[in-house]
Order: C-alpha cells, then structure tokens, then sequence
C-alpha cells in the first residue's frame, strides 16, 4: 500500500475505526495507540487485502486482533505523561492535557446525554462475546454477514449474540426504558 | 420495544468522535519514515568497507565488553526498585551479555531473573488480580552508529520503537508473547544508551520447551520478523526480514520447568481467546436459538 492508497483508505474509515477503537479502550491515549496500530498493520498486510471487496471488515478485524492481545493489560510505566481519560460529554472543557479527537454537534433526540451514558455503560459491562458484536452492530453498522466473517462464527451465532445483549442489556436498562 | 431497543442503542453508541489531522499525519509519517529508515540503513554501510562489515551486516552476535552496559541490577536501581535490583544480585538471576546487531541497532540482553514478589512494584492483571510471580529480562539498544538514542523527553524519543518479548517453543509467537503474557516494560536513557526491563508472567515454567528473547522495530510482534517450525516449535529469525529481528535464547534451566503449570497456562490463554468459533458445549444452544430469532434481523 502507497501513500495515497492509505490517505484514501484514513479518509474512507478513519472514522469508523476510531469509533470502534474507542469503544474498545478505555482511554484517548489506547484509543488513539490502538488507530494508529491497526492502519499501520493493514499497511504491512496490505497485499493479503483486497481493497475492491470491502477494506473496512479487514480494518476493522486487524484492530480487533489487535485489541485481544493487547487486553491483558500491556502496561506502561515509562517516565511519560499520564493516560487522557475519554471525556464524558459536557465535561470536555475540563480535561487536564487538551483534547484528542473532535467532538461531533450534540444532536438532540429523545436519548439524552445521561441516557445514552447508561446506555454506554450498561453495554461495557457486557461480556465481551456479546459487547463485541454489539459494537460492531450498532456502531459500525455492518451487516450480520460481515460480523460473522470478522468474529469467525456463523450467522446464526452472531443473531444470537445480539438477540442475547438486548436481553441482558433490557433487563439492565428497564428503569431507564420505563422512563421514556 | 425491539424497535425501540434498536433505536436506543444506535443513538447510544454511534460514533462522537473522529480522529483528528494531527493522529491522522502521524500514521502518515511513520509510514514515511518507516520507508526512509529502509532506504537509510541500506546506504549506511560504504561499498569499500562492506568486508570489514560483513559480519555486521548479516547480524554479529558476541559477547561485547560488559563493562560498557550497567549491570540489570544497576538497571533495576535506576528504577528505584531495590526489591528487583537484590534479586538481580541472587543466585536465581542469570546474567548474558550477548549482543546482536541488526538494521543499525546494536541489542544486547544484558541478563534474566524471575520468581515471586522480587520488584518494589506491585503490577495488576486486568482484572485486578496482583501479578506477583513474574520475570524480568534488562536489555540495552544502541545506535550502531554510535549516535545516542533519544532522552525520553525528546521529541525524537519513540520515533524508532521496540518490541521486546519472551518467545516460547512451540507456541505461536502472535498468541504467546509479551502483550498476552501481561507484559509491561519500563525504559530510561543513559549515556546514549536505552535500558529496558521487561517484564510478564514467570515464563520459567515453559523451560523444557525452549524459551527465546526476541526484540523486533515497532510496537508490536512482528510475525514476519521470525519463523516457528511447526514441527519442532523451533523458533528462528527471517533472515529476508528487512528491518529488526534480533533473537536471543533464554539459557533457564529445564528444571525449573512445571509442565502441569505450563499446561494450566496455556489452557487458560485458549478459554481467554475463545470466542472466535463456537464451542462444542454451547453449540446446541445457539441452534436452539438460531431457530427463534433466525427472523428477527435484517441482513
């Protein structure tokens, strides 16, 4: 992969990849390690991919992998600053070290911030077979058939992923439901 | 309330936020740079010298002077960790000194300890379990040219990074390497010279297996970097690989090794990973409830 090839393949899904990367991490630092990493990867791999058939499943795969090896916890305790904590909404301008990554308009709807931050939190404490294809559902938008390739299950089993998150995530959030 | 529920968690967990110019150059360059440091390391050695070189050029691997390194336990005392420092002073450690020289960087494993309870710090896994039976490998990495490497306040400081890990005989490299052993590492500079304790899960237990030290470019495990006999679990360097790719071995002694442990690990490791594939035992449930919500989604 040229240059070019991944300026088009950042602008095409550099979006999509950050947000999937930060709903994996747990900081701006991880979040930001964690995009840089995978586009990186997907330039050393680049000729096992087939950029006319969907990039953005093996982009979103690398970060995954990526992601799984890291999670037991790779720790860094070199002499430099600390982890930026993701920003919760509404208290962006209290960040210590400036911000990483631009905020979209707030958009009104029926689902305000503290709704939403519920809804966010109740997802994380899913366990990681249903948060993952939760994330990958609702976030990134893709097709069942896409999650089954990059989580190497069956269609069927990706149904029953997210049939099983709502379930749990229903019970979770049946106060917050009830209130809308 | 499925309509709902859909609607709720779109909003929820759409995307806020987008990475901003500035992350986005930074990929850019490293790929830059990545491709400069090729083209540079290819140059840096003149025709007219190339014999003198040779050795060099294809990776030397010697004893270099020790007096030019500290020692891993004054490593360990640079940290202001006595505990980890005394043990590099013990009988347990194992000091190396062996140095190889690839793609104009000199790396040398200065030495190896591990046991329980050795560092002044108390590390946890990510569950918050205290990780307490741990090992500890100290290397050095050079400029070849002789140029210091930069002060972690540098700007520069990160710009060439590495990856240091304990490797394992017969385990896949790209599962079982320092990032999935709950690795962690911490550097400083000294006179020109990076320092580096690494640290994961005691690794002693896998000692019949054959245990290696490998230390690639970048911040990963670079699977490219090495080969891993399928046949024999011998682990070896690509010698086609361009950047990187030293590769020491552990000389830990096959006592220490815990096969029964060594097993427990690895079963632990493969539940961990599962997740990517049904298992036997939940299979007949997801049929079960293929058949219920086959309908529900659209593709």
């Amino acid at each position: 992969m040229n240059r070019e090839q991944l300026e088009q393949c950042i602008n095409e899904y550099g979006k999509d990849i950050y947000a999937f990367c930060s709903q994996m991490t747990r900081s701006i630092q991880e979040t930001e390690d964690l995009y840089q990493d995978t586009f990186l990867k997907a330039v050393e791999i680049s000729d096992k991919i087939d950029f006319e058939n969907n990039p953005k499943s093996y982009l979103v795969s690398i970060a995954l992998r990526l992601w799984k090896n890291r999670k037991r916890k790779y720790a860094w305790r070199a002499r430099i600053a600390g982890t930026k904590q993701l920003v919760e909404e509404g208290t962006s301008e209290e960040t210590e070290n400036g911000r990483s990554g631009q905020e979209n308009p707030v958009e009104e709807g029926y689902l305000n911030k503290e709704r939403k931050k519920q809804v966010r939190d109740a997802v994380e404490r899913l366990d990681e077979k249903y948060r993952i294809p939760v994330y990958l559902y609702y976030t990134l938008q893709l097709p069942i058939a896409e999650i089954a390739d990059i989580m190497k299950l069956s269609n069927g089993a990706v149904k029953s992923r997210l049939h099983k998150a709502r379930n749990i995530l229903k019970q979770e959030l049946e106060v917050v439901l009830d209130e809308m | 309330m499925k309509c709902d529920m859909d609607q709720i968690l779109q909003q929820a967990l759409s995307p806020e936020r987008e990475p901003d110019c500035r992350l986005n150059r930074q990929i850019l360059q490293r790929l830059e740079e990545a491709e400069m440091m090729r083209k540079q390391n290819k140059k840096r050695i003149p025709v007219v010298a190339f014999a003198a070189c040779a050795t060099l050029l294809l990776g030397s691997m010697g004893v270099f002077a020790a007096w030019k390194y500290l020692t891993p336990a004054e490593v360990a005392e640079g940290f202001q960790d006595e505990g980890l420092s005394a043990a590099f002073h013990g009988e347990d450690a194992i000091e190396i000194n062996e140095t190889q020289e690839y793609g104009g960087y000199r790396i040398t494993l200065l030495g190896i300890v591990s046991g329980k309870n050795l560092s002044h710090y108390i590390g946890t896994d990510y569950q918050g379990d205290i990780e307490d039976d741990r090992s500890y490998v100290v290397t050095a990495i050079e400029n070849a040219d002789g140029t210091p490497r930069p002060m972690v306040s540098d700007e520069a400081y990160g710009e060439d990074p590495f990856f240091v890990s304990p490797l394992i005989g017969g385990l896949n490299p790209w599962m079982y390497n320092a990032v999935t052993l709950g690795g962690g590492y911490t550097e400083y500079i000294v006179d020109g010279i990076q320092y580096r304790i690494t640290e994961c899960d005691n690794v002693e237990i896998f000692a019949d297996r054959g245990l290696y030290l490998s230390v690639n470019d970048g911040v990963f495990f670079e699977n490219s970097a090495y080969h891993m006999d399928p046949v024999t679990g011998v682990i070896t360097r690509n010698e086609e690989y361009s950047g990187v790719n030293a590769l020491f071995r552990l000389p830990i002694d096959v006592n220490k090794a815990n096969p029964d442990a060594a097993a427990a690990y690895i079963q632990s490791m493969e539940a961990e990973n599962e997740g990517e594939g049904e298992s036997e035992e939940n299979a007949t449930d997801v049929i079960i409830e293929e058949e219920s919500v086959l309908m529900e989604y659209d593709e």
